[in-house]
This record gives C-alpha cells, sequence and structure tokens, in this order.
C-alpha cells in the first residue's frame, strides 16, 4: 500500500525523517508511537505529500484516503451537514446519495448534523472529523494523535470505530504518544529522532 | 473549479465575516454620501465630478487595500487552511486549490468595488446636476480593483512563504510608502522601479504610473508567483 523508499527531511539542516526502507502492507493496521519531536507528524504528511522530501520517495497506492489531522479547528458559522457535504462533493463522491448518507450516518454517530461547528465541544469535533475521513469510504486511513484531549466516552467510541475499520480490511496509520490504549494493531513502530524502527528489530527500517 | 470556488465562499462567508465586510461596505457608502454632499454648484460640473470621483477614489484606495490584504492574509491562517490538509488528500492539486482561492478573493474585492461604484452612481445622480458616469469613472475603478488585487495577492504571496499573520504588514507598508509619492512632480529611478511592483492610483492618468496593461501583467504575474511557491512549500502547521 506504501512504500518508504530512502527518505530524508531536514529541517533548517537539522534531519528530523530519516527512513531506509519500509512497506506498509494493505489491509494492515499499524501503531506508530514516538515521543514528542520524533517526526511522527511529519513522516504522516510526507507520506499524504503534504511535506516535500530532500531526498528519496514514497509511494502510495491508495485510491482514497481519510485524514484526520491532530490540529483541527472548527470553520466559523458553519454547519455540520454543510461541512461533510461540501467535501463529499470536492472528493467526487456521487451526489444522489449524499443526503441520505449524510444523514443516516450523522445519526448512527450521534452527531447533531444542524449544530454549528462552533457549537461543538473537543471530542464531538473530533468525532465529526472522523466521520469526515470515513464518508467517502477511502481505503487507507490515517490518523494523527486521535485521541489527544478525548475523555473516555469518546476515546472509546474512537477506538470502537476503529475496530471496525480494521474489520472492514481497510489499512490503518495511528500515531500516538500512549500505545496502551490501542488493541488489535497488526505491527506497532517506534519512531526515534527521525527513525523508525520495527518492533522486533533496533536497526532502524 | 466552481465547487472549490462555492467551498471557500462558505468558509470566509460567515455571519461575523459579512458583519464586517457590510460595516466597511456602510462606511464607504457614507463617506461617498457626504462627498456627494459637499459639492459646491458654484462651480462648474467638470470640476465638481473631478473632485467627487478623486475624493471617492481616495477612500476606496485607503480602506480597501487594507481590507484586501487581510481578506487574502486571512484566508492562509492556520484556523483558515488547516482545510487544505483535509482537500489535497484527497486528489485535489496545490495549484486547483490555491487558484480557487485567489478567484473567489478576487472576485469578491471585484464585487465589492462595483457595489461601492453603483453607490458612486446614485449618489452622483442625487447630489450633483447633470452627473452622468463616464469612461473614465469605469477606468478609474478598474485600476483600483486591480491594484488593491495586487496588493492582496503581496500579501497572500507573504504569507505562503512565512506563514505568519504580522507579514500583511509588508505590503501595506509599500503601499503607503507609494501613496506618499503621488503627489510628486518628480520621481527618482530607484522610486520608478518600486512604482513598477507596487502600483498605485495615479489621479493624472486616472490609472496606475504604469497604465492598465502593467497592472494585468502584475496580477498575473503574481498569482503565476503564488502558485509556484505554494506548490514548493511544505504544508505544515
Amino acid at each position: 500500500m506504501i512504500e518508504v523508499d530512502h527518505i530524508q527531511k531536514k529541517y533548517h539542516h537539522e534531519m528530523v525523517l530519516d527512513i531506509s526502507y519500509y512497506h506498509f502492507k494493505r489491509g494492515e493496521y499499524y501503531l506508530i508511537v514516538g515521543h514528542n519531536g520524533s517526526g511522527k507528524s511529519t513522516f504522516m504528511k510526507s507520506i499524504l505529500g503534504l511535506i516535500h522530501l530532500n531526498q528519496g520517495k514514497i509511494e502510495c497506492r491508495a485510491s482514497s484516503i481519510g485524514y484526520v489531522p491532530e490540529k483541527h479547528y472548527p470553520i466559523d458559522g458553519m454547519k455540520i451537514e454543510t461541512f461533510l457535504k461540501q467535501l463529499y462533493l470536492l472528493r467526487g463522491c456521487n451526489k444522489k446519495e449524499m443526503n441520505q448518507k449524510i444523514e443516516e450516518a450523522c445519526m448512527l454517530w450521534e452527531i447533531p448534523r444542524h449544530k454549528s461547528l462552533q457549537q461543538l465541544s473537543k471530542g464531538m469535533l473530533q468525532k465529526v472529523f472522523l466521520l469526515q475521513a470515513t464518508l467517502h469510504q477511502p481505503d487507507l486511513y490515517i490518523f494523527d494523535e486521535p485521541l489527544s484531549g478525548l475523555d473516555d466516552t469518546y476515546q472509546t467510541f474512537f477506538l470502537d470505530k476503529i475496530k471496525k475499520i480494521k474489520e472492514e480490511g481497510k489499512t490503518i496509520l495511528i500515531t500516538t504518544h500512549y500505545p496502551k490504549y490501542y488493541q488489535n494493531y497488526d505491527k506497532i513502530l517506534h519512531m526515534k529522532r527521525g527513525h523508525l524502527y520495527d518492533e522486533n528489530d533496533s536497526l532502524p527500517c | 473549479m466552481m465547487k472549490m470556488i462555492l467551498f471557500h465562499a462558505r468558509v470566509y462567508l460567515s455571519k461575523r465575516t459579512i458583519l464586517v465586510f457590510v460595516s466597511v461596505f456602510l462606511l464607504l457608502g457614507i463617506c461617498c454620501f457626504i462627498n456627494a454632499c459637499s459639492v459646491d454648484t458654484s462651480q462648474s460640473y467638470e470640476e465638481n465630478k473631478i473632485i467627487y470621483l478623486l475624493d471617492s477614489l481616495f477612500y476606496i484606495k485607503m480602506i480597501l487595500v487594507f481590507l484586501s490584504v487581510f481578506l487574502f492574509c486571512y484566508g492562509l491562517t492556520e484556523k483558515i487552511d488547516f482545510i487544505s490538509y483535509l482537500l489535497l488528500t484527497s486528489h485535489i492539486s496545490r495549484t486547483k486549490y490555491l487558484f480557487s482561492k485567489i478567484i473567489f478573493q478576487c472576485f469578491f474585492l471585484f464585487i465589492f468595488v462595483w457595489m461601492f461604484f453603483l453607490c458612486y452612481g446614485i449618489f452622483g445622480k442625487i447630489f450633483i446636476p447633470g452627473f452622468h458616469l463616464s469612461v473614465v469613472d469605469w477606468k478609474s475603478y478598474l485600476s483600483m480593483w486591480f491594484i488593491i488585487s495586487i496588493y492582496g495577492l503581496y500579501g497572500l504571496w507573504c504569507m505562503v512563504c512565512l506563514r505568519t499573520f504580522f507579514v500583511s504588514i509588508l505590503p501595506l507598508s509599500f503601499f503607503l510608502l507609494t501613496s506618499s509619492w503621488m503627489d510628486e512632480g518628480h520621481l527618482s529611478v530607484g522610486q520608478n522601479i518600486i512604482l513598477f511592483f507596487f502600483p498605485n492610483f495615479q489621479t493624472q492618468w486616472m490609472s496606475s504610473y504604469y497604465g492598465g496593461l502593467q497592472l494585468i501583467f502584475l496580477l498575473v504575474g503574481i498569482i503565476v508567483i503564488n502558485l509556484l511557491t505554494y506548490s514548493k512549500k511544505d504544508l505544515n502547521y
């Protein structure tokens, strides 16, 4: 699904990402663990093409991606329903199914679709962002620190959703500081100072 | 492309921002009304018309350049532009994303300028005897739209490069600097060069110092520079 080939990224002459080779397999669930500043988010953004590499390449063969960034903000005055519809349309999804699909998903996820994004709590906003990432049914999911700042109820909800995505056979990449919250993942990878380590290997990938 | 432009419109035009824009418009309308009211009927029509036009353009220039720079820079602040993460990871190219944003912003300013032009026409008709719109009026307002859009695009480029809202001061400083030169009779070579890249409204020509063609080339050039820079920058908030 994703082939990482001799990549390097420097910020102001400081190496923040240095990975020789890694292959993320289709349908597997990966947990990428590391401290603040270890390069997790940079790595995710490199996969997504948001960051340009100094060297090497990343080949991502996903036909569509569902991404939940670490930081997100409510758009001033925009309703949840409008936000979801706009993204749905921009992603080239079928317009005929849109209303019904969004309505059903909001009911199922207990999201008040007529509310403005600004009125939402952090947990509810995260829920909306998770929903936008799943609505177009992508084959690759990338979640950057998805549980940060969420209470137990929302954490449980989120983990339950990840479990369902996993059961659908989709590829999942999650970055986190706290691996103890997650279960059923296929592989745990560690990021240290821009290097990626396989769980069973002391040498960097 | 149209879907993208409409999306930007929805992101920008919240109740609060609309309120700000309406307030600015009302302020400009009041200025225009005061200008039209204060014409001296003992003077000739030509004199009154030119004073009315220049006074109206002065207000629009001073206020709309600030509005334009803030509009363009605000669009790349983290709270607004984080949405690019969701769109650029959905097979939407950076060029398409930024270009649609620029189109929306320029179009928005265009509407704003022409709404004010309408005000100018209505108040002129009411308060100035024999008032009629001429080619000079159209040309002046069109040049003004080009100038304010160019400064806004400079602001956008500064934001793309430096990613801080404070850079909006840079194009505004150049605008104020070149504005102060407009009353000078003779300009040095250095001033002429700066005026080429940072155009300002020249009352003698009722356009920029170098004419309309320069404004078109400059506008297109800055749009291209913005797109090229944005496509090469890391999107990392």
